[in-house]
């Protein structure tokens, strides 16, 4: 097997998740573009090009309004799973291991091993940090996400408030706004739904190859085994 | 965490500045302002070349005449200076000292949408002039 063929089948949830995202990305543009060129037509106003469209505020906060909620939705997982359990579900660890864990079972400082990440192996702050640094890092991205979903918001909303020749709002009067809290709540509530079906569901079905689901012969109540 | 931090700065300027508006506000508030000159000047076709098209059309047809005329018998008030310019994408409010209009950009540069608009609190302003 080639390199390339090694590579490419080495990464290769990477790569189609990556490709998937691309191609979604370039979609919602043109549907968004058309959308919004459909209202500008309808309002008797300028069509605007891909490049200025992509580049506007209305793009950036239908972008960043999903972003921030999946950012959150995997941030919560991420660090509830260490103390909820869910019986029977794949998802979840066992009943009995909730909490951070010893330091033997985590690898830490004297249980590490030769190939442990050095941060993991040195103790002391760098190891606190790195034990948390999935979390800290999704939880980083979900914020800037959300912050850039406020003030591109904002931005979209004023130039809707200015085409019904009403005054614009400040930002802070923006975050306080329906428009602000409607398109976070309804972000989050579809991601919520969709990790509490997915840590319930695992539960009694199974897809035979799946990492995410059980093994499919193994029973209803067996928690924290993936095939 | 510096990483998400840097992060976040570059996402707000990719994302964010440009969504505050494209062109220089300079470009919306100089249309205002010659807009008002004209009118001030009695220049009905200047004036009306500053209109968007949907505004030069309801002008022109609540009169039932020309625009270069009707717009000088709209009762839209001196200007005055531009003292405030709010712009945010393709739109923009320009206050003047004795009145206020909203703006819209085109091809070919920013056009009047509304003048002569009174502000009604969390209603839409109520203006004599609009598309």
């Amino acid at each position: 097997m080639s390199r390339v063929r090694r590579f490419l089948r080495s990464n290769s949830l990477s790569l189609v998740f990556g490709g998937l995202f691309l191609g979604a990305l370039v979609g919602q543009a043109f549907a968004g573009l058309a959308e919004f060129n459909n209202q500008q037509v309808a309002d008797g106003l300028a069509t605007v090009t891909f490049g200025r469209y992509v580049t506007s505020a209305d793009f950036a906060v239908d972008v960043a309004e999903n972003w921030q909620s999946e950012y959150l939705q995997f941030l919560l997982y991420i660090v509830l799973t260490v103390w909820l359990v869910q019986r029977g579900s794949p998802e979840s660890k066992k009943l009995d291991e909730q909490g951070r864990e010893s330091d033997e079972k985590q690898k830490l400082g004297p249980f590490a091993g030769p190939d442990s990440p050095r941060w993991a192996r040195v103790g002391g702050w760098r190891t606190k940090i790195y034990s948390s640094s999935l979390g800290l890092v999704m939880g980083s991205v979900f914020l800037a996400c959300w912050l850039v979903q406020s003030v591109a918001g904002w931005s979209a909303f004023n130039e809707q408030q200015l085409k019904q020749l009403q005054d614009p709002q400040s930002w802070v009067g923006y975050v306080g706004s329906a428009d602000f809290w409607s398109r976070s709540l309804q972000n989050w509530q579809s991601e919520f739904l969709a990790v509490g079906s997915m840590a319930v569901l695992s539960i009694y079905l199974r897809e035979r190859g799946s990492p995410e689901s059980k093994p499919v012969g193994t029973s209803h109540a067996s928690t924290s085994i993936e095939g | 965490m510096r990483t998400s931090a840097l992060g976040a700065l570059v996402g707000i300027v990719v994302f964010a500045c440009p969504a505050c508006g494209s062109d220089l506000p300079a470009a919306a508030s100089g249309a205002a302002g010659r807009f008002y000159q004209a009118l001030e000047v009695h220049d009905g076709a200047a004036a009306c070349a500053l209109l968007a098209p949907q505004t030069l059309q309801e002008v022109a047809e609540s009169a039932q005449g020309e625009c270069e005329t009707a717009i000088l018998d709209e009762g839209i008030p001196a200007g005055g200076e531009v003292i405030a310019l709010r712009q945010y994408g393709t739109q923009a409010q320009a206050r003047m000292s004795d009145d206020t209009a909203f703006l819209a950009e085109f091809d070919d540069g920013w056009r009047v949408v509304a003048a002569a608009c009174v502000s009604q609190g969390q209603r839409p302003y109520q203006c004599k002039v609009k598309g």
